[in-house]
């Protein structure tokens, strides 16, 4: 097997609208100015949202990707040096759940190409689908967003059940959202983490947290990324400390990553 | 001799002979109508000589032989191989078909429910089966004579095939009892073709044998649904069917119900949210 480098990272959470794209999207900035590559997958494939945060309309998307003949190039945008989205489709809920066949079409068309950057971040849709799950089962690491919000809590918590139950997969960081205290950011994770250990006997890992911050909805309506609308307000820094963390445990874990597959099971043949 | 005589001869000893080899082999549960299975058949041969094919022919229609195969010793085979092949034909047909309705029988049934129920398992593909009783046969035949009641029989078998679709399998599965296995289809569509069939027949007029009077027939149906799954075998999918069939009967008759339906109940607890890890998340 090659020798591995790119880091693959799931962004994911039980209920939707909790901050996932704008976190996922604006982490890519700062690993790009970190001097990190990145390519940022919109997985959420019925119903795209990458590029409507990024202010763009792209005119190929991962359905074009499927198509015999397209290559993960054609499709792929560049948001800025280093830094590259594909984009997911609105409106076509056959690509909603996708199947076994379809998947593999997708990855492995990506898989080498992804290969060529430092951090493969999926951003998926919320809940608990078939294909949400599959996905999340692919990558190195899962970042699961949740809020200080109860629903929040036992989404997230169901969505780890599922996928520690059915689909093996033990690891996952906790990136708080929303939070207006470090304690209350902590308070929440530890209740998550809590129920994670007693009942499922797994022990979370606390990535951090992201203010509440009104920037952030202001950046939303500019439909400009928040690092590039302000990149000193409060969520930029945090989420700039997010960053550093997952570039120090790539660094951390270089012989680890190396020794896997950026996706799980590929290439499958 | 003239030849007459020995004809005549051999006609009784030949039907004898074959009438008693067929009780002795009649005995073996394999033999009368049930599936063939080739290491447990074999091929009886007996040499007859004067026996013309024509002649063999119009004994087999007095006798009631047409189990019974014969084969040139020479001379022309092909009209005795095609003779043969339809012989063939007729039997396949005869032990997968009802010869009253002409709806396939009980063990075409068994077959392909198995069959549909093997390709739900690996497909997750969903599968329904319907059991159907006519409501109150027992009376239509001692009312209007069992001509009629067969009658009656024939309409409903004919009105169900032309209800169906070209990929469903009705059968006649006991006296007045019919069933569908429709491949494909969820409980909601099988739900849908089965009340506007019922809906159909009850409209269907009967006339009454000796006088001007006209009845109707309405039936009964339980519905089951597999989705492939669990590891439902033949034997529960028919019990589930049957249940829902009797649901039917006590509830009035003249309806359809639908079963407990394993695929709803199979759903996966273990991956469930149970109410104290809730209160645990809440700190409560
Ligand atoms: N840190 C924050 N501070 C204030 N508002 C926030 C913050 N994070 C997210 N939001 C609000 O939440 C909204 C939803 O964010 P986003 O679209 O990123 O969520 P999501 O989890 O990707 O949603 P979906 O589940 O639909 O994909 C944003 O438009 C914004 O208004
Ligand atoms: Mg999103």
């Amino acid at each position: 097997m090659n020798h591995n480098n790119t880091l693959s990272l799931a962004i994911m959470s039980g209920k939707g609208g909790v901050g996932k794209t704008n976190i996922v999207l604006n982490l890519g900035y700062a690993l790009q100015q970190a001097d990190m590559t990145a390519m940022l997958m919109d997985c959420d494939l019925g119903l795209a949202n990458l590029d409507v945060l990024l202010g763009i309309s792209p005119e190929k998307n991962l359905h074009d990707l499927l198509q015999t003949g397209v290559d993960a190039e054609d499709v792929l945008i560049s948001i800025e040096d280093g830094f590259d989205m594909l984009p997911a489709t609105s409106g076509v809920p056959e690509l909603v759940e996708m199947d076994e066949d379809m998947q593999d079409i997708l990855f492995k068309k990506l898989v080498t190409l992804a290969g060529e950057y430092d951090y493969l971040m999926l951003d998926l849709g919320a809940g608990i689908s078939h294909t949400v799950l599959s996905f999340a089962a692919l990558t190195q690491l899962r970042i699961v967003v949740i809020t200080p919000e109860p629903t929040s809590l036992t989404d997230s918590y169901a969505m780890i059940k599922v996928l520690t139950t059915q689909h093996n997969v033990k690891n996952f960081l906790v990136l708080v959202n929303q939070a207006t205290s470090t304690g209350e950011a902590r308070q929440t994770f530890d209740r998550l983490s809590a129920a994670c250990k007693n009942f499922l006997k797994i022990d979370l890992t606390y990535l951090g947290f992201v203010h509440q911050d009104r920037t952030l909805v202001e950046s939303v309506l500019q439909q400009t990324p928040l690092m590039k609308y302000a990149p000193q307000a409060t969520a930029s820094k945090d989420i700039r400390n997010i960053a550093r963390k997952i570039i120090k445990y790539r660094e951390d874990n270089k012989e680890r990553i190396a020794g896997r597959p950026i996706l799980k099971n590929f290439p499958s043949i | 001799m003239p030849k007459e005589k020995i004809i005549k001869f051999q006609e009784n000893e030949l039907a004898s002979e074959l009438a008693v080899l067929q009780e002795e082999l009649c005995s073996y549960s394999n033999f009368c109508g049930n599936a063939m299975d080739a290491s447990e058949a074999v091929w009886v041969f007996r040499l007859f000589q004067g026996v013309s094919p024509e002649e063999w022919e119009s004994l087999t229609a007095k006798h009631d032989l047409s189990q019974w195969l014969t084969l040139p010793i020479n001379g022309d085979t092909f009209p005795h191989l095609k003779q043969f092949q339809k012989t063939l034909e007729r039997l396949a047909y005869q032990t997968e078909h009802d010869a009253l309705t002409g709806l396939a029988n009980r063990r075409a049934f068994d077959r392909v429910l198995d069959i549909e129920m093997e390709r739900s398992r690996r497909a997750k593909t969903p599968l329904s089966l319907a059991i159907f009783d006519l409501d109150d046969f027992k009376r239509i035949n001692d009312t209007y004579g069992h001509p009629k009641g067969d009658e009656v029989l024939a309409t409903f078998a004919r009105q169900l095939q032309a209800t169906t679709r070209r990929y469903d399998l009705a059968a006649r599965y006991g006296g007045e009892e019919f069933s569908l296995v429709m491949a494909g289809s969820g409980v909601v569509k099988a739900q849908r073709l089965l009340t506007r069939f019922l809906r159909e027949f009850k409209q269907v007029e009967f006339k009454a044998p000796d006088n001007d009077e006209t009845f109707h027939v309405t039936c009964s149906v339980g519905l089951t649904c597999y989705k492939g799954t669990s590891d439902l075998s033949v034997k529960e999918m028919i019990e589930l069917a049957d249940e829902a069939l009797y649901d039917a009967k006590n509830s009035g008759k003249d309806q359809v119900k639908v079963s407990r339906l394993a695929f709803v109940e199979d759903v996966s607890k273990e991956t469930l949210v149970r109410a104290d890890e809730k209160k645990f998340l809440f700190g409560k």
